[in-house]
């Protein structure tokens, strides 16, 4: 069974200035995959390349079978693709502007747009001029899922999206993977790829650095917990949980950061043995989230 | 319903071109509404333009023995020798580096690129579509000669009011490929639309000065608007051979604006 998306290598320098470097993935067909690093990791490079926009400085890339350079014209009738940096046409409306889209793939879309327009809470009528980025980002959506392509291939979706918005595109994430279809996307938020991918790679530095299923990701995850309590709290009852890599105290002894990878379970049930004020989980930190796999990577 | 590149870039331009058409027309129709009387008082002026300094009376392509004060003089020098080219110019050379170049620094080339559409079609359509306005800009002039040749009784030929406005399409297509392919090239809208302008503009003083100037006369030969104005199109109706350069310099440099965009990293 061939792999909706496969690359040999493939390599994006601007100049002197690496992109992406070597990046051999293998994208299986029906899945989500996850492609997630900081900005400026490699991510959009990778996304537009993909895409035939750049041309790699060595390298192949496949995607359903074609060759992403040979063949572009026929792989970008079978995806779905959603820039990064996204810039629509302002001068007309975003109905005509999803029709006019619609037209050159020879699809109509009519009705999946007017779909897709309620599910998303956006009017149609307007100039495009005239929206604000969370609607601009609603027609980049749109303009992606339209044509029900076999595979999408998405630059952080979920941008601008306000997060009832962000709930409603995970669901449409989940039924094109609920029909055999294949949804690449690209995150720098460590929940919202949890929520929606099957598997993940990570990028830093213009290289891949591991590729985990997320159930793996999770429970190598490290997330930081900030307790505050009514009454000063020793922080040595938190030191021994398994898992639990740094505790401190904070508030004048009336708080305690505690930073635990995998399960949260035990440090959660001692906490609860005294009145909790509040608690923040810093679990979105990706730079923190995956310190263990920054470190370990090599430098450069 | 947009179906094309070809037609959206038609359509983004439908509002504006109304403008041209509008501000071309009225510039025409007032040189020909003053022709009659121009007419009457030819030998005045005739001495007055015969003290004029040589290099202005080449720039309006006034030539020795000439006469200025029939039509064909006339309209040869005070429309298609420097006011008409430089309107056509500027319209198709902002238009040739809109094109490509324009969405690519706008940010929406990805999307046009999205969709299952070849590099290729993309700028072919886009030409096309500036092919087609300046072609009505054209049309328009060729209907207000005609127009007040039968008004104003200017005796013009119609191959004549033809040719030459077939010959000013063409110079005009011609820069705004040059300038397209800059900006395929480079993907720089401002850079397309400076080399363009600087290139015509040194074309034009060539071809100007060279009645004047001796070393220019071979340079001259290579001058777009050599090509376009040496026949006197107006009096002598279609040159086949510059109207046939310029076209064939236009497609070489489409062609080239087409090689150029497919091998590029579009930029965002």
């Amino acid at each position: 069974m061939s792999s909706a998306i496969s690359t040999q290598g493939l390599t994006k320098f601007y100049g002197k200035t690496p992109g992406i470097v070597d990046l051999d993935l293998e994208v299986r067909m029906g899945e989500v995959f996850g492609f997630l690093g900081p900005n400026g990791a490699g991510k959009t490079t990778t996304i537009r390349t993909l895409m035939d926009l750049l041309r790699p400085t060595r390298g192949s890339a496949s995607i359903l079978g074609l060759d992403s350079r040979r063949d572009s014209v026929e792989v970008k009738g079978l995806t779905g693709y959603l820039p990064g940096d996204l810039a629509l046409w302002k001068d007309m409306t975003a109905r005509q502007l999803l029709e006019y889209l619609g037209n050159l793939r020879g699809v109509d879309v009519t009705a999946s747009i007017g779909t897709y327009a309620e599910r998303l809470d956006i009017d149609l009528s307007r100039k495009v001029g005239t929206y604000s980025s969370g609607n601009r980002q609603k027609i980049g959506v749109i303009q992606a899922f339209m044509h029900e392509p076999d595979l999408l291939i998405l630059d952080e979706p979920s941008a601008g999206l306000d997060p009832l918005m962000q709930q409603e595109f995970y669901h449409m994430v989940d039924e094109v993977k609920a029909q055999g279809r294949t949804v690449f996307l690209s995150s720098h938020i460590l929940p919202e790829v949890e929520r929606v991918a099957d598997r993940v790679a990570i990028v830093r530095n213009s290289r891949l650095v591991a590729v985990e299923t997320v159930e793996d990701l999770k429970a190598k995850a490290r997330r930081r917990i900030d307790f505050q309590f009514a009454s000063p709290v020793a922080p040595s009852e938190f030191t021994a949980i398994a898992g639990v890599e740094h505790v401190e105290s904070i508030n004048d002894a009336h708080g305690v950061s505690v930073t635990v990878s995998g399960s949260v379970d035990q440090v959660m049930k001692t906490a609860a043995r005294h009145e909790i004020v509040n608690v923040i989980s810093h679990q979105g930190d990706l730079e923190s989230a995956f310190l263990a796999y920054y470190e370990e990577a090599p430098r450069c | 319903m947009l179906n094309s590149v070809f037609e959206k870039t038609v359509w983004d331009n439908h509002r504006a071109v109304w403008w041209w058409v509008g501000g071309i027309a009225a510039l025409t129709g007032l040189m020909v509404a003053f022709y009659p009387a121009l007419e009457e008082m030819g030998s005045d002026f005739e001495e007055l333009l015969d003290a004029y300094p040589d290099y202005l009376r080449a720039m309006f392509g006034i030539s020795e023995g000439s006469e200025f004060f029939a039509a064909e003089g006339f309209f040869h020098g005070e429309l298609y020798s420097a006011m008409l080219p430089v309107i056509f110019l500027i319209f198709t050379i902002l238009r040739g580096a809109a094109a490509t170049a324009g969405e690519e620094q706008a940010g929406t080339m990805d999307l046009t690129l999205s969709v299952p559409v070849s590099r290729s079609r993309v700028v072919v359509d886009e030409f096309g579509a500036i092919m087609l306005l300046t072609a009505g800009l054209g049309l328009t002039l060729v209907v207000i000669l005609l127009a007040g040749n039968v008004i104003v009784e200017m005796g013009l030929g119609v191959a004549g009011i033809v040719a030459i406005n077939l010959g000013l399409v063409l110079i005009a297509l011609l820069f705004g490929a040059l300038a397209m392919a800059v900006g395929a090239w480079t993907g720089r809208k401002a850079l397309a639309a400076g080399v363009a302008a600087g290139v015509a503009v040194a074309a034009f003083f060539v071809n100007a000065l060279a009645p004047l100037v001796s070393w220019l006369e071979i340079p001259q030969q290579a001058s777009p608007f050599y090509w376009f104005l040496d026949s006197r199109p107006l009096a002598n109706g279609f040159s086949w051979a510059g109207l046939g350069l310029l076209a064939a310099a236009t497609a070489a440099l489409w062609a080239a604006a087409v090689w150029a965009f497919r091998r590029r990293d579009i930029s965002t």
